[in-house]
Parts: C-alpha cells; sequence; structure tokens
C-alpha cells in the first residue's frame, strides 16, 4: 500500500497532540451518590488486581481516538494499493466480437469468457470512474458510452452477441482513442478483450494511453473453408473452387459435402496434415444454376467456417437494340459477348412494343420517355439522361478518367484522340467517367431503373475505337449497364460487407430474412438497394412483391479462421504483450480507511459508555 | 398458670405437684406439669443510619413500614414492644408498649424518625443489649452496610435474645444503572471513590453483593438467627402476609 498524498498525513501531528493535551487536562467525572461504597471498594479492589491491563484499560480512550485520527489523516493521504481491478477515470473497453471469438478452445466460449472478464472490469470499477464499451467486428460499435453506471453496463455487456464477421481492430482502437484523448487528468485507459485475431496496426499511436491486452483463448484445432468461389470458363463450363486449410496441430480427417440447394452433388473424403492447405474444384457444371453450399463434417473449435455459399446461373443472353447510321466498330464491339442478340436499326424504335435489355443510340435522338432498361447514349442526349451536352469543343484532351467506376477497369484514355465533341453537364447522380480539360465527355448514372452511360463524342470521329480499351469499355458498359442479366441468381459475399441488392423499380419495401431465420422489413429508397447487416454467416432471403432474390454471407478469412491467440497486440511502434487476464492498476483505498474510522469512533463511544 | 402435661415422679420432685387425684385411681405418682404464661417481649430495632436514607422508596421507609407492621402483629398478640432506632453507635429505645392502643404511639413515634449518623451495628446493638433487661425476640431491619453486624448480633445473642435480619436493600444497589467515568459519594462518610464503569466492574460488584449478603446469610444461619433479604421493589404486602409467614417471622 502506498499513498498518492502522502504530504497529509503530517496532519497527524498537531491533532494527535491536541488530544494528547485534552487527555492530559483530566476529565471532570461525574459524582454520584451511593449509600454506601463499602461493596464498589471490594469491587474495584479486585479489578484492580490486573493492574498493567488496567492501565491499558485507562488508556483505552486515547489509544483509540489517537487511532481514529492516524486512520483519518491515512485516509486523507489517499492511501491505495496494487490490486487486480481498474482504477482509472476514463475507462474504454474494446470487446472483439469476431468469428474466431465463437471458438470453443475455452468453455463455453472465448466471446462468453470476454463478456466475463469485462463485467469482472466493471465490477471492479471505482466509484468515480466511468466505461465506454466498444465492439470491434466488421463495424465498430460503441454498445455503452461513458457512465458509470455499473448495471447499464453489464446489460449492455451481457446483451453482446459475436458476429460471422473479420475484425476491424484498427477501426475501433482509433474510435476508442479519440473518445479518451484530453478528457481525463490521469491517463485513459484501453482495456482490448480479443484473441488478437487481427493484422498489425501500424499507423496508430497510444500517446500517453494505457493500453491492457487481455488475450482471450488457448489454442486452435480449426479447419476451415478459406476459399470459395465460382467461375465460368472460356467453353460455357462452371466451377466451383473450394480452398481448404487444417489450422490446428493434428492431422484431421474429414468429408466434404457439397449441396445444390438441399440435394446433395458430392462428397469428398478429405485428410489435411497440420497447417496444410487444399483447393478442390468441381467442374461440369455448365447446366447447373442455383446456390452451391460446402460443407465441412467435423467437429473443431470454429463452426462459422465449416461452410460456405455460391451460386451458379446459366448463361443468358442479353438483347442489345443498336439504333445507328452505322458503326462498325461499335456493332462488333457488342457483338463479342458471346451472350448479346444484337438487333441493328437506323430510326428510333418504339420501346413500348418490345422490350430491350439495352438499346445503343448512336447519333440518333432517343425517344421523349424511355422504358426502364440499360441505355448507351454516343453522341447524343435525352431527357432524363444523365448530362445535358454543352459547347461543342475540337481536339478536347482527357486528363482523367473514373478508374474506380465499372465501366472504366482496365480501359486506358491516355492515348485517345478526338476531332470533335459536347462537353456534358452531368446531372447530381451521376458520375463523370471520362474528364476533359473543360468539362465532361462521358458520364454514366442509374436513375428510377433505367441505367445510362452516355458519350459526348461520335466515336468515328475519334481514335477511340482502335484502342484496346474499346472493347473493353463496351463490355464493361455491357455489364453494367444490364445489371440484371450479368448478375447470378443470388450473390455470395465476406460476412459483415455490404451487399447490393438491385430490386425492381415498383417494389418499395421488401422483407430480409437472415440465416437465422428473424426478419427484417426495409424500405427501399434506391436501386440497387445496400443492405449490411450481414454479420452472420449463410444465406438471406429478399422477398417482395413478385420479387424473390437470395445472397450468401461466407466467413472466408483466413485471419479468421486461424483462431490461434496471439500474445502481443502490435500498435504502431509498441507491442503489449499479455500479462494475465486481470489489469494491476492502483485501487484507492480512502473507502475503507474512513469506514475503519467510523468503526473505531463507535468502539470508542462504546468503551466511553462503559460497556466494556 | 396453665396445666400442660403430666410426667413420672422421681424422687426428689415437690409433693404438692403430685396430683393426688390420679393417685388415688391409678396408685401411681404423676406430677401435674403447669405452663407459665409470660408477656412476649419483642424488640423492633430499626437502622436510621444515612446509608438507610436512600432508593425510591427510601430505604429507611420501607424498613419503617415493617417495623410498623411487625410492632402491630406483636401488639395485637397482647405481647409488649420495644421499638429501638440505630444510628451510630447509639440505641434509641421506646419504653416497652402494650395493647392494640399503643400502635398508635409507635407508628406516630416512627414517622417522626429521621435518618442520621453512620452505621456502627457493633456500638448500637451492644448498647441495646445492655439497655435491655428482659430478652425476647429482637428484629433488626438494616441493609448492614457495615462489617460491625457481627458483633451487634453476637451482644444479642449473648443476653439471649432470639434474632431476626430483616436485611434491606434497595434495587438500585442490587443492579446499579451506572455508566462512564465517576466520583462514588459515600452517602454516610462522605469519602470518594473513583471508578470507571466497565462491563467487568458492574459485573463484579454484583458478586461482590452476593457474597456479601451470602456471608450474612451464613452468619444467621450458624448462629440460629432467621435471616430475610428484601428490596424495596418488592409488594410491601407481599413482604408481610406471604413472606414473613413463609419465614416463620409471624405465626
Amino acid at each position: 500500500m502506498s499513498f498518492l498524498s502522502p504530504l497529509s498525513l503530517i496532519w497527524f501531528l498537531p491533532l494527535g497532540a491536541i488530544i494528547i493535551v485534552l487527555y492530559l487536562l483530566k476529565l471532570k467525572r461525574k459524582e454520584h451518590l451511593v449509600s454506601s461504597v463499602m461493596l464498589w471498594q471490594d469491587a474495584v479492589a479486585d479489578i484492580q488486581a490486573n493492574v498493567p491491563f488496567q492501565k491499558l484499560k485507562k488508556n483505552l480512550l486515547l489509544v483509540l481516538q489517537l487511532t481514529a485520527l492516524a486512520l483519518l489523516a491515512a485516509a486523507i493521504a489517499r492511501p491505495f494499493a496494487w490490486t487486480k481491478g481498474i482504477s482509472e477515470n476514463r475507462i474504454v473497453v474494446v470487446l472483439d466480437t469476431s468469428a474466431s471469438m465463437q471458438s470453443t478452445d475455452v468453455k463455453p466460449s472465448r466471446f462468453e469468457i470476454a463478456k466475463r472478464n469485462a463485467i469482472s472490469i466493471v465490477r471492479k470499477m471505482g466509484t468515480s470512474d466511468t466505461m465506454l464499451v466498444i465492439t470491434a467486428g466488421a463495424k465498430t460499435r460503441v454498445v455503452a458510452s461513458f457512465t458509470s453506471d455499473k448495471r447499464t453496463l453489464i446489460n449492455a455487456i451481457s446483451n453482446l452477441e459475436p458476429t460471422d464477421t473479420v475484425c476491424n481492430m484498427r477501426q475501433a482502437l482509433a474510435l476508442a482513442l479519440s473518445l479518451v484523448h484530453g478528457l481525463s487528468k490521469s491517463p485513459p485507459r484501453i482495456i482490448v478483450l480479443s484473441d488478437g485475431g487481427f493484422s498489425a496496426i501500424p499507423d496508430l499511436s497510444t500517446r500517453k494511453v494505457k493500453l491492457d491486452y487481455i488475450r482471450i483463448g488457448q489454442g486452435c484445432e480449426n479447419v476451415a473453408i478459406t476459399g470459395l468461389d465460382s467461375r465460368k470458363t472460356l467453353s460455357g463450363d462452371q466451377q466451383v473452387f473450394i480452398g481448404l486449410h487444417n489450422f490446428g496441430k493434428r492431422e484431421r480427417v474429414f468429408n466434404l459435402e457439397v449441396y445444390l440447394g438441399t440435394n446433395l452433388l458430392d462428397i469428398r473424403e478429405e485428410k489435411l496434415a497440420p497447417g496444410e492447405t487444399k483447393q478442390e474444384i468441381m467442374g461440369d457444371l455448365a447446366n447447373v444454376s442455383g446456390r452451391i453450399t460446402a460443407k465441412l463434417d467435423i467437429a473443431d473449435d470454429l463452426a462459422a467456417d465449416n461452410s460456405g455459399t455460391v451460386y451458379l446461373t446459366r448463361r443468358r443472353t442479353i438483347s442489345v437494340l443498336m439504333v445507328s447510321k452505322g458503326n462498325i466498330f461499335l456493332q462488333n464491339a457488342l457483338a463479342l459477348d458471346p451472350r448479346t442478340q444484337l438487333t441493328r436499326t437506323d430510326s428510333p424504335p418504339d420501346l413500348s412494343k418490345r422490350r430491350y435489355d439495352l438499346v445503343v443510340f448512336d447519333g440518333v435522338k432517343p425517344p421523349a420517355s424511355l422504358p426502364p432498361g440499360g441505355y448507351l447514349l454516343v453522341n447524343t442526349s435525352v431527357n432524363g439522361g444523365p448530362a445535358r451536352t454543352g459547347k461543342i469543343v475540337s481536339r478536347p484532351t482527357i486528363v482523367d478518367s473514373a478508374r474506380s467506376h465499372p465501366t472504366c477497369a482496365y480501359v486506358d484514355f491516355s492515348g485517345v484522340k478526338i476531332l470533335k465533341a459536347h462537353y456534358l453537364h452531368p446531372e447530381p447522380w451521376a458520375t463523370t467517367i471520362i474528364e476533359g480539360e473543360g468539362g465532361a465527355l462521358a458520364v454514366a448514372g442509374a436513375r428510377q431503373g433505367r441505367n445510362f452511360v452516355q458519350l459526348g463524342f461520335n466515336l468515328l470521329e475519334s481514335d477511340f475505337p482502335l484502342h484496346v480499351g474499346f472493347p473493353i469499355f463496351v463490355a464493361n458498359s455491357l455489364d453494367w449497364l444490364t445489371p440484371r442479366q450479368t448478375r447470378t441468381t443470388g450473390d455470395s459475399i465476406r460476412a459483415g460487407q455490404p451487399v447490393y441488392i438491385d430490386i425492381p423499380p415498383d417494389i418499395r419495401e421488401v422483407t430480409i430474412t437472415n440465416p437465422s431465420g428473424h426478419k427484417q422489413t426495409v424500405k427501399v429508397t434506391q436501386t440497387p438497394m445496400i443492405f449490411d447487416d450481414t454479420e452472420h454467416v449463410g444465406v438471406y432471403r429478399i422477398t417482395g412483391k413478385g420479387f424473390e432474390r437470395e445472397f450468401a454471407a461466407n466467413l472466408s478469412s483466413s485471419q479468421e479462421s486461424n483462431t490461434l491467440p496471439k500474445a502481443t497486440l502490435r500498435l504502431g511502434h509498441r507491442a503489449f504483450v499479455y500479462k494475465g487476464e486481470s489489469v494491476r492498476t492502483n485501487r484507492e483505498l480512502y473507502g475503507f480507511v474512513l469506514f475503519a474510522v467510523l468503526a473505531v469512533l463507535m468502539f470508542e463511544w462504546y468503551v466511553y459508555h462503559g460497556r466494556l | 398458670m396453665e396445666f400442660a402435661d403430666y410426667r413420672n415422679y422421681t424422687v426428689g420432685d415437690d409433693f404438692r405437684r403430685v396430683d393426688w387425684n390420679v393417685y388415688a385411681r391409678l396408685e401411681k405418682l404423676f406430677l401435674k406439669l403447669f405452663v407459665e404464661e409470660e408477656d412476649l417481649h419483642v424488640y423492633v430495632l430499626l437502622d436510621v443510619s444515612r446509608s438507610m436514607y436512600f432508593g425510591t422508596p427510601t430505604k429507611l421507609l420501607y424498613g419503617k413500614r415493617i417495623a410498623a407492621a411487625l410492632s402491630y402483629i406483636a401488639l395485637a398478640n397482647l405481647d409488649r414492644v420495644g421499638l429501638a432506632t440505630l444510628s451510630g453507635s447509639k440505641a434509641s429505645p421506646l419504653s416497652l408498649k402494650r395493647g392494640k392502643q399503643a400502635a398508635f404511639e409507635i407508628f406516630e413515634h416512627l414517622k417522626s424518625v429521621r435518618s442520621d449518623g453512620e452505621t456502627n451495628l457493633a456500638a448500637s446493638l451492644r448498647e441495646f443489649s445492655l439497655k435491655t433487661s428482659q430478652s425476647g425476640p429482637a428484629i433488626v431491619i438494616s441493609d448492614f452496610f457495615d462489617q460491625g453486624y457481627r458483633d451487634g448480633v453476637m451482644s444479642l445473642l449473648s443476653r439471649k435474645f432470639e434474632v431476626t435480619l430483616i436485611h434491606v436493600l434497595d434495587k438500585e444497589e442490587v443492579s446499579p444503572a451506572l455508566a462512564g467515568d465517576l466520583v462514588l459519594i459515600d452517602s454516610e462518610t462522605g469519602s470518594h471513590r473513583e471508578i470507571t464503569v466497565t462491563q467487568s466492574l458492574l459485573r463484579r460488584y454484583r458478586e461482590r453483593l452476593a457474597s456479601f449478603c451470602n456471608e450474612i446469610e451464613s452468619f444467621s444461619v450458624k448462629y440460629g438467627c432467621n435471616y430475610v433479604r428484601v428490596t424495596n421493589e418488592s409488594e410491601f404486602e407481599d413482604l408481610v402476609l406471604s413472606y414473613l409467614r413463609k419465614k416463620r417471622l409471624i405465626a
């Protein structure tokens, strides 16, 4: 035990001296008349036989008063002890909720142990401490803002559930550091409860913040599906790729089961040595369409990575109408994709009679109203389109392109020369994909079920069709403009990532059923709709009025599947080493000391009134 | 004189006592025995030292009531009653009274008695025994806070008094409700005694009191005296009508 303010102990000297002086000025005894002191004399004589004890008793009050004063002076000096608890003004508990925390190498699970640890920390909080609780999954959440109410904190922690996502510890710690910075006189403390299943964080500094890393977990016996994907071969076949890895320390033999929907498609016996990685490829799936689920029939520490889902789809045709006076380059580029069924016409068609997936207006003015679908506008514009045409410029120079936009992927515009072009004035909802010196040369945008790519120049008045990037740009545009035709029947994403769902324009509300059967109704405000509540692996079903789709969330993360807990947490240039489950800190004891003062004073009162 | 019994004649007996009528019938000599009826002299000795003027009601008042009751019972029984107050080394006897009418004289005298002086039973009882020619039952009412009571009682016994000791205590003396640091002042001597009242001291005091009472009782048994201990919280009527009768102090 030590003192935070040891100089306060000096108070004992003058006050103790005063008590002794007062004691020396003998107290005036109360007079009491008795019939005879004869019996009292005898009784007192008996008691006085034990003189040393009596002397002690005579001074017991003085001793008790000095003891009470000494304790009071000690309380003012703020005693503290190094304990396995917490005593800071501000504490942030960061709780890892990622998939690896569901490992059952410690019973009942790492996450439950982490919660118990967190609750234990709450219970050991000092009365003036406040705590904030952050969860670190794919998303960072503040589940309890700074409070000293232990009940609120314990409730918030008790209600936490683990997710099947990766751990974004960097984001959580950045938030924690920003929240505690400059708020506390004493250095704030961040306590990380995790198994260390995240990458090093070199770009964060703890500054004056104390950080404790409490490692949860003991070992790793886990076999995982670390990769799952499907692809179409040039020959038209479809293949499913399954990557397996044994992260454990012993050889595992198990069955890999592959289902199409609920029907068993294939079963393979697998044998993986410790640390071994294996890839399985399943072919001959050209005519297969639907949900492919791979499952490992194995009992290991983590169940979330023992299954995965991908979707296969049959090749579908894309009906394309090209309205043009003639453009062989564009026509050939469109025909390159084996999915396209191209029709060409010279004059504007009546689009109400027949629906096309994509209509290309090459220098031809489109009709005033366009039904939902994809539209490639070359050197023309339309009311309600992504851009209005501006002034004509000759030989504009392309200065930039939107490389992140799907239409510009792998396309190099740097050498493209244009003879004459209209600068485009894009609408707020549209994106400029080719930027000239004085304005936009190409824009793309989607609104009310219509997807547009608009070029402000005649392709035949540029050398763009002669560039390698041209057929790629056309293929990209074809994919982007006809999403419902090009996408598969479902998507598979990594758990925790947002999913983009194309919803028909007449549907305003959809119901999303998550893998555990929980339903939530979501209002459709835009298409594609973004849904990000995908923290659990499995199949999510989206239903609406005459509309049904699904997508699957997979863990597919070697980092999470490798559940071996890490002894060190690296942050900036510092490494925080796990030192045991409890956090060692100084705990102020003045409350106990004051309680002792009260007890001594009560005892003194008891003695004073002669009950001893 | 009142006939009591017969007994066989033995040599040397007074012939005048022989019942000749019986001899005529039985031809055996029998002596008639008579019991002389005497007036019993009952002495009530009340300690009126200052230590008796203590408690609620005071031990003195309680003692006066006992003295009055016993005196009246004796007078009603046609006995002679001698009341004496003991204060310091002096015994102040009232002349022997007889007849129920004398009870009022005794009551008036008791009323006028005031507590005074120290307890000195040895001297006062000796003085009383010397002053009194006719022995009889002597009832001593006192708190006996004086180690000399033995000598005093022995003086009475030596003069053939049938001694009864009525030990009057105040409830405050039996279980004192004291606390803290006190100076105890003796009501008789005025002497001081500083004490710090603790549970152990109170316990010790109670033990000492019990042993003190036991000493008096043992002494009484040893020398054939009656011993009655009462506190001033006992109902007076119960004491006279039941307790003293049980102790065979009154018939």
